[in-house]
C-alpha cells in the first residue's frame, strides 16, 4: 500500500526523523489561514499517490497568504497521472544548501534489504543511477541486525557528508531502517533528505510503501489516522468486485483474485503460482481469455462453483478451460463438483459445452470418475500445461 | 427439474438408530464442511438433519462415521 506524503511523515514524526513544520488542506481557502498562522514561506505538495509530482506543477513555492491561496488553487485543478489532487501538504520553505537521496528497498536477487545513497538527491533516482552510476551507493544490509552505525556513518560518507552532518545523517538511516522493518515496508524513501544552510538535516520528502500482505498485522495505522486501503492501478470492474466477494464467502482455499478481460475463453486456472504460466500459455497458443484468476488452496464446493459460474454468465464467452498444476494441496474432485454444479445451476449440459479440464494430483482418480460421468473431456499429468493450453485454444477455434 | 444439490454425494441418517442417544450431536460437532444441522425442537423432539446445500462438500473425512455412537450415518459417492 503506498502512502501519501502526508502519511509518510506522520510515521517519520514518530519514530524521530526530523521533517518540516507541516499541515493538511484540503481546499485554497486553508491553505491560505495556514500560511497566515505560520507567517513562513512556504512550499504547497499536491498529495497524490504518484512520482513525478514536480514536473507536473504539483509543488510550489509562495511567500505569503495570497499568493499561496492562488497557487493552491492551480495545484487544486490539476489532474497529475490520472490523479486528482484533492488534498495538499503546506509546509515551511526549506533553503537548501544540499538535496541528499536516502532509500531502502528489497534487493530480489540478493535476498536482502538494500539501503541506497546518493549526493544527488531531488530528481529519481532511476535517473540518478543511468546518468551518474558513480554517484549511487548501494548496501546490503542484514534484516535481524538491521543498520550498525558504522554503516550509516558509511552511507553518509557517500552522500558527500562531513563531521556532525555525518552523524546525524547516519542517526536518520538508521531511523529510516526501523521504520522499514517494523512497518513491514517494501520501499521506505527520503528523496531529497535536505542539508538546510544553517545546518539541519530534514526529510523534505517521505515515501513509504507497505507490503500489502502484512497490513493486517498494523493495527497501529488507525490511530495514526492512516486508513487501510488496497492499491490498484484501475478501478476494479463490477466482474472483479464479484469474484472478490466469492472469494471471501470463507476462508478455505482460494477462488477468486480475477482480472477480467475482453476474449472468449473464460479460465479456471491455478496451482502455487502457475496461473500466470497457464494464462501466457493460452495467450501464446492465440488464445483469448476472458479472465485471469487463482484457483488453490483447496476452496470449497461453493467457492469454485460460484466463481465458475460468474465466468460462464460473462457476455461473449465461447468455452471454459478448468487448467492447474499438479496440486497437492487442492482436490480434483472438489474442482470437478463445482464446475459441474455450476453448469447444472445454469442449465447447461457439461457434454455439449466446449470445456478441457487438465488437473491433477490430491484425488485425481475421483475427479477423473466425476469428469468420465459427466462425459467432460479431461487431460491427466502426462499431458503438460502447455499442450493443455493449446488443446483449449484449439477447442475454441474449432466452434463453428 | 435440474437437480442442484447432492449430485456427488448422498448422507443418510437412519433417524431410529440415531434418536437412540439423547442430546447427542457429536456429528454436528465433527464436520468440518457443516453437512449436519441438530435442532431441539421441543422437549423430547431432537431432530438430527442433513443440509442438502452441504452434501457436494462432503470431503469424505469419514469423521462422523466413526464417531456416531449408533453407526447410524452412510455416506455414498454417486459416480
Amino acid at each position: 500500500m503506498k502512502l501519501y506524503e502526508y502519511e509518510s511523515k506522520i510515521i517519520f514524526k514518530k519514530e524521530g526523523i526530523p521533517i518540516p513544520e507541516s499541515y493538511l488542506a484540503s481546499t485554497p481557502d486553508e491553505v491560505e489561514k495556514i500560511v497566515e498562522n505560520l507567517k513562513k514561506e512556504v512550499a504547497i505538495k499536491a498529495q497524490i499517490l504518484a512520482t513525478g509530482r514536480g514536473k507536473a506543477g504539483g509543488i510550489s513555492f509562495a511567500k505569503n497568504p495570497k499568493e499561496a491561496k492562488q497557487l493552491a488553487r492551480k495545484i487544486f485543478s490539476l489532474k497529475i497521472k490520472g490523479f486528482e489532487v484533492r488534498k495538499v501538504l503546506v509546509e515551511e520553505r526549506l533553503f537548501p544548501s544540499a538535496e541528499l537521496f536516502l532509500g531502502i528497498t528489497y534487493d530480489l536477487s540478493q535476498k536482502t534489504p538494500v539501503v541506497i545513497s546518493s549526493s544527488l538527491g531531488g530528481i529519481d533516482i532511476n535517473e540518478i543511477a543511468k546518468k551518474y552510476p558513480e554517484k549511487v551507493f548501494t548496501l546490503p544490509v542484514n534484516m535481524v541486525w538491521g543498520i550498525q552505525n558504522y554503516q550509516g556513518k558509511l552511507l553518509a560518507k557517500n552522500m558527500g557528508l562531513k563531521s556532525k552532518d555525518m552523524f546525524k545523517a547516519a542517526g536518520i538511516a538508521v531511523k529510516l531502517f526501523n521504520i522499514f522493518k517494523k512497518y513491514d515496508c517494501d520501499l521506505a524513501e527520503i528523496n531529497p533528505l535536505i542539508l538546510t544552510q544553517d545546518g539541519k538535516l530534514i526529510a523534505a520528502d517521505a515515501h513509504l510503501e507497505l507490503e500489502q500482505e502484512a497490513l493486517y498485522r498494523h493495527k497501529e495505522l488507525e490511530q495514526l489516522e492512516i486508513p487501510i486501503r488496497k492499491d490498484s492501478p484501475r478501478i476494479p470492474t463490477k466482474f472483479e468486485i464479484e469474484a472478490e466477494k466469492i472469494d471471501k464467502i470463507d476462508h478455505r482455499g482460494v477462488a477468486g483474485r480475477v482480472v477480467e478481460f475482453d476474449g472468449n475463453l473464460g479460465l479456471l486456472i491455478g496451482g502455487g503460482g502457475a496461473s500466470l504460466t497457464i494464462f501466457d500459455a493460452i495467450r501464446y497458443h492465440g488464445g483469448k481469455p476472458a479472465n485471469y484468476c487463482e484457483i488453490g488452496g483447496n476452496p470449497t464446493v461453493k467457492k469454485v462453483k460460484e466463481l465458475t459460474k460468474l465466468i460462464l454468465k460473462k457476455p461473449g464467452i465461447k468455452g471454459l478451460a478448468v487448467i492447474t498444476n499438479v496440486l497437492n494441496n487442492t482436490r480434483v474432485d472438489l474442482v470437478a463438483r463445482g464446475v459441474i454444479l455450476a453448469m447444472n445451476e445454469l442449465d447447461i449440459k457439461p457434454s455439449e459445452y466446449p470445456i478441457l479440464f487438465r488437473s491433477a494430483g490430491a484425488y485425481e482418480e475421483d475427479g477423473y470418475r466425476i469428469l468420465k460421468k459427466y462425459k467432460i473431456k479431461y487431460m491427466d499429468r502426462s499431458y503438460s500445461i502447455d499442450q493443455a493450453a493449446k488443446a483449449a485454444v484449439e477447442m475454441i477455434s474449432n466452434l463453428k | 427439474m435440474v437437480k442442484i444439490m447432492g449430485m456427488f454425494v448422498k448422507v443418510e441418517i437412519n433417524n431410529s438408530k440415531c434418536k437412540k442417544v439423547k442430546n447427542c450431536k457429536i456429528c454436528e460437532e465433527v464436520c468440518p464442511v457443516e453437512i449436519f444441522k441438530f435442532e431441539n425442537l421441543e422437549e423430547n423432539n431432537e431432530i438430527i438433519s442433513v443440509i442438502e446445500e452441504n452434501e457436494d462438500e462432503c470431503i469424505f473425512c469419514n469423521l462422523c462415521l466413526e464417531k456416531c455412537l449408533q453407526k447410524a450415518i452412510t455416506i455414498k459417492k454417486l459416480y
